[in-house]
């Protein structure tokens, strides 16, 4: 990643083609380094100068947690540091959320969780505030959610959509339960929608079939343009994929 | 062996899910692995290798029957790239695959055992011929 320069920290909302790559070299130095103060400075910077959130979960957050992975899976990082470092990026995150600029409320409902042992949450709390800046109400769940929880707040809220995120291939399974879980308790043509996405489902694209589920997204950006339909029709989009 | 299998059939991806308990203690009995080594150095590698068996176990099961290689040759990537940094080198995972595929054989009746050990040996080809470094 970009190492960033004094003078690379100039940036502004009103251009489309602004770059965060140098912040996101700032950031993951910050990270590494442990220092919370100036991570959530630099963020909240940056988006007080008029840049989407969904830009900087996108090209900072999500670039960083890609990159802290890679750096662990070759030994280039402990255990320790990738732990402070998503815990900071956690604690960015939050900080940023009383600058959302939400849309108007389109009164659709979310129920997000990963299930099973799944502990990877933070791409699904993407998505999950991706569909709230988009007007939804969303019941992020995280990490590790019994299945069984998960369909009965789904059926209890009304639902119009179950998101579930693994990171883990050998959760693919548990996945499939929840689909199934959630198709025995629907009704024919009612009942909430399921979305699936996490990083076996990128890795293997017809993996959301397999599983059974109604969509697929490959990001939190897809997610939310894949199912967007639905708040405007109520016309199924089954099995459409982004 | 180069091919990628076919897909097992569902009853025999049930009964491998349904037993892996016995699969992984089978294996770590059958495994000469940490025998030489003594005290809490045997318990640390025996611990390690459960818990390796154990997600090797939930990967096979998970995606056994999903068409296509890319998911398990992740796995390969993972295992040549990270373990190796956990102590594991790939021959020593290809050695531990080998006897969780003995250890299959000896615990599934022989024809879901004839539709598995099949993925377990195309996982060692690739683990034995990937490169060791650098990869996913
Ligand atoms: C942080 C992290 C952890 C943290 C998670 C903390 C937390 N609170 O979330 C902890 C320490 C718990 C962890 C543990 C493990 N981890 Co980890 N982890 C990571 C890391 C570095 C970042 C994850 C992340 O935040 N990604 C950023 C998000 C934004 O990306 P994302 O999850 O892909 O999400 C995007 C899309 O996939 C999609 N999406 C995701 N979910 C959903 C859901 C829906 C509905 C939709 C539509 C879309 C969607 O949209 C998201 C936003 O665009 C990744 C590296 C990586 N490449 O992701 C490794 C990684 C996933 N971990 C890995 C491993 C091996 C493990 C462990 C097994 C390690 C161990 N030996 O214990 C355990 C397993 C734990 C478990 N049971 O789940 C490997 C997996 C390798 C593989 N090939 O399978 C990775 C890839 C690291 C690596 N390169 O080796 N990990």
């Amino acid at each position: 990643m970009k190492k960033s320069g004094p003078d690379d920290r100039t940036f502004s909302g009103n251009s489309t083609t602004v770059s965060l790559a140098s912040v996101a070299g700032e950031y993951l130095e910050t990270i590494l380094a442990g220092d919370r103060r100036h991570a959530v400075d630099l963020v909240t910077e940056v988006a007080d100068s008029g840049i989407p959130i969904k830009q900087i979960y996108t090209d900072v957050f999500q670039q960083c947690q890609f990159e802290l992975g890679r750096l662990w899976e070759e030994n280039r990082i402990t255990v320790a540091k990738e732990h402070l470092a998503t815990a900071i990026t956690q604690l960015a995150m939050s900080q940023l959320y009383n600058r959302f600029d939400f849309a108007d409320r389109v009164g659709k409902k979310m129920v997000a969780a990963c299930v099973g042992g799944e502990l990877h949450e933070i791409g699904l709390r993407m998505v999950a505030d991706f569909f709230e800046l988009d007007g939804w109400n969303t019941h992020y769940l995280g990490a590790n959610t019994p299945i069984r929880e998960v369909v009965e707040m789904a059926f209890d809220i009304g639902a119009d959509i179950v998101a579930l995120s693994t990171s883990m291939t050998f959760n693919v399974e548990k996945v499939r339960d929840a689909v199934e879980a959630i198709r025995t308790y629907r009704q024919p043509g009612g009942g909430p929608k399921i979305l699936v996405g996490g990083r076996p489902f990128n890795v293997e694209p017809t993996l959301w079939q397999y599983v059974g589920a109604d969509y697929f997204a490959a990001s939190a950006t897809g997610a939310a343009e894949s199912v967007g339909k639905l708040s405007h029709h109520s016309a199924s989009v089954e099995g459409e994929r982004r | 062996m180069s091919g990628f299998p076919a897909p097992p059939s569902s009853a025999a991806v049930a009964e491998f899910r349904d037993r892996g308990e016995e699969i992984v203690s089978k294996t770590l009995e059958l495994s000469d692995f940490y025998r030489g080594l003594e005290g809490e150095d045997a318990g640390i590698v025996a611990s390690k290798m459960r818990k390796g068996l154990e997600m090797t176990h939930r990967v096979v099961a998970s995606v056994a029957q999903v068409p296509g290689p890319a998911l398990l040759q992740d796995q390969v990537s993972w295992a040549t790239t990270r373990l190796p940094h956990e102590g594991f080198t790939p021959a020593m995972v290809a050695a531990n695959l080998a006897t969780f595929n003995d250890a299959i054989g000896r615990t599934l009746t022989a024809e879901h055992a004839a539709e598995i050990e099949p993925i377990i040996e195309w996982l060692i080809d690739q683990i034995t011929t990937a490169p060791s470094e650098g990869m996913g």
